[in-house]
């Protein structure tokens, strides 16, 4: 084979890459020792050969690799796993409860349970009670007439706070002074029926008086019972109140699995 | 491959792949992303790919996603402003540096093949399975690359 300038770049290409034979090497090396434009290119032609050692391009490698995860930690993940969901879970059932037993007592048309504990004029009822059982029977009956009888007790005449009843039992009172005056002792009252007696105007008994309580009362309390919700429901509920689990592809985490715990206001995710 | 093998493959091969992405884009931040994503793409077919295929896996993963990225970025290969800074430096040229010019004026998949050829010291058929190309074309695109780097050196030292 003859060396020429238009095969000089395949042949010193050849020797470069190893693929030349043994006759066509040596006559090569031979025309390049004679020839120094030959010897120029050849030289080139070596430093096209890139040298691997003199890039020393490295980079952080430790982010890349994966670690394995020992049982204790799985265990301990998976413990701390299942006591957010019961935590979570335990919060939103004590919750809803709550709610429920404002919700069942607040509402607006129908305000027939009590919502506000009102003081029972436990005078009568207590006094019905403890009558001695070891009475006759007349006697007991006497007993009771009396507790029943107003006019045997004005002095127990209890003050009800609507404007009605307030305003009627402020002439009997009145009058009732009037005639103590005029030397009776026993009181006298001019209008017996307008009278509220404790048993009349039992307010627990008494389905309508506790109504309007309920109502009056109600207006007032509205904004109060749904600020005490809102009070109620702490940090952890609401953090926790009506979670979605979801486990999701994740292919910066080891298990290449990521889950998801989130509500309307919060997200917590763990990827392990 | 197992989590061991992995590893192992990374500390083998990471900063060999990062040296030949980071020639390619001479951004470092994008050659260490593709990298990530490269062994990312491993972990996630580790049950398919042994350890002794993982490095010509890598660099196909790797030249791929990189090619994606110069599309995306639509990145010239070629880097006149590099060249004529070389050029400039007329009185004492670094060879190194001289090379690395010449090898930035080559067109990307030349460049890629001597790369592959000189860093990882593959040989055609595997250049070919990276690249996608058969051994002749990896053959002659060597040949090319070599040639223009070749010129390009000679023409230098002729200024010198």
């Amino acid at each position: 084979m003859k060396i020429e300038n238009d095969n000089i770049d395949e042949l010193m290409f050849r020797l470069l890459e190893g693929e030349i034979t043994g006759e066509e090497r040596n006559m090569l090396l031979q025309a390049i020792a004679a020839d120094k434009e030959y010897s120029k290119m050849w030289t080139a032609w070596q430093k096209t050969v890139l040298n691997p050692n003199e890039e020393l391009l490295v980079m952080n490698t430790g982010k890349l690799k994966k670690h394995k995860r020992s049982l204790i930690v799985v265990w301990r993940q998976a413990a701390v796993i299942a006591l957010t969901i019961g935590v979570g879970l335990w919060f939103y059932i004590g919750r809803n409860n709550h709610q429920q037993n404002f919700t069942e007592t607040v509402k607006p048309g129908q305000p027939k349970h009590r919502i506000i504990t009102v003081p029972q004029p436990s005078q009568s009822a207590n006094q019905i009670e403890s009558f001695d059982t070891v009475l006759p029977l007349k006697q007991r009956i006497e007993q009771m007439a009396e507790v029943k009888n107003p006019k045997k007790a004005p002095q127990q005449i209890l003050k009800i706070e609507t404007p009605e009843t307030s305003r009627q039992q402020e002439v009997p009172e009145l009058i009732v002074k009037e005639e103590t005056h005029k030397k009776t002792e026993t009181p006298i009252l001019i209008k017996e029926d307008k009278v509220v007696t404790p048993i009349q105007a039992n307010p627990v008994s008494d389905g309508v008086f506790a109504s309007v309580v309920s109502e009056s009362k109600m207006k007032s309390n509205k904004n109060n019972i749904n600020s005490i919700i809102s009070e109620k429901r702490t940090l952890l509920s609401r953090v926790f109140s009506k979670p979605k689990f979801k486990v999701i592809i994740d292919s910066t985490s080891i298990t290449n699995k990521k889950l998801i715990i989130e509500n309307q206001q919060y997200k917590i995710m763990a990827g392990f | 491959m197992t989590e061991s093998e992995y590893n192992q493959a990374v500390e083998t091969y990471a900063n060999a792949l990062f040296r030949f992405l980071y020639k390619q884009l001479n951004v470092r931040e994008d050659a260490e992303n593709l990298v990530q994503d490269s062994f990312e793409s491993l972990w996630l077919n580790r049950e398919k790919v042994e350890l002794v295929k993982s490095k010509s896996w890598l660099f196909t993963t790797g030249y791929r996603k990189m090619i994606d990225q110069l599309r995306r970025d639509k990145k010239m290969t070629e880097m006149p402003e590099v060249v004529k800074e070389v050029g400039s430096r007329v009185q004492q040229p670094d060879m190194k540096k001289v090379i690395d010019s010449a090898l930035d004026k080559l067109p990307e998949i030349q460049r890629t093949v001597i790369m592959l050829r000189d860093y990882e010291g593959y040989d055609y058929s595997e250049i070919g399975k990276i690249t996608g190309l058969n051994e002749s074309q990896v053959k002659v695109y060597i040949f090319r690359g070599r040639q223009t780097m070749k010129n390009y050196i000679v023409k230098l030292d002729n200024v010198i």
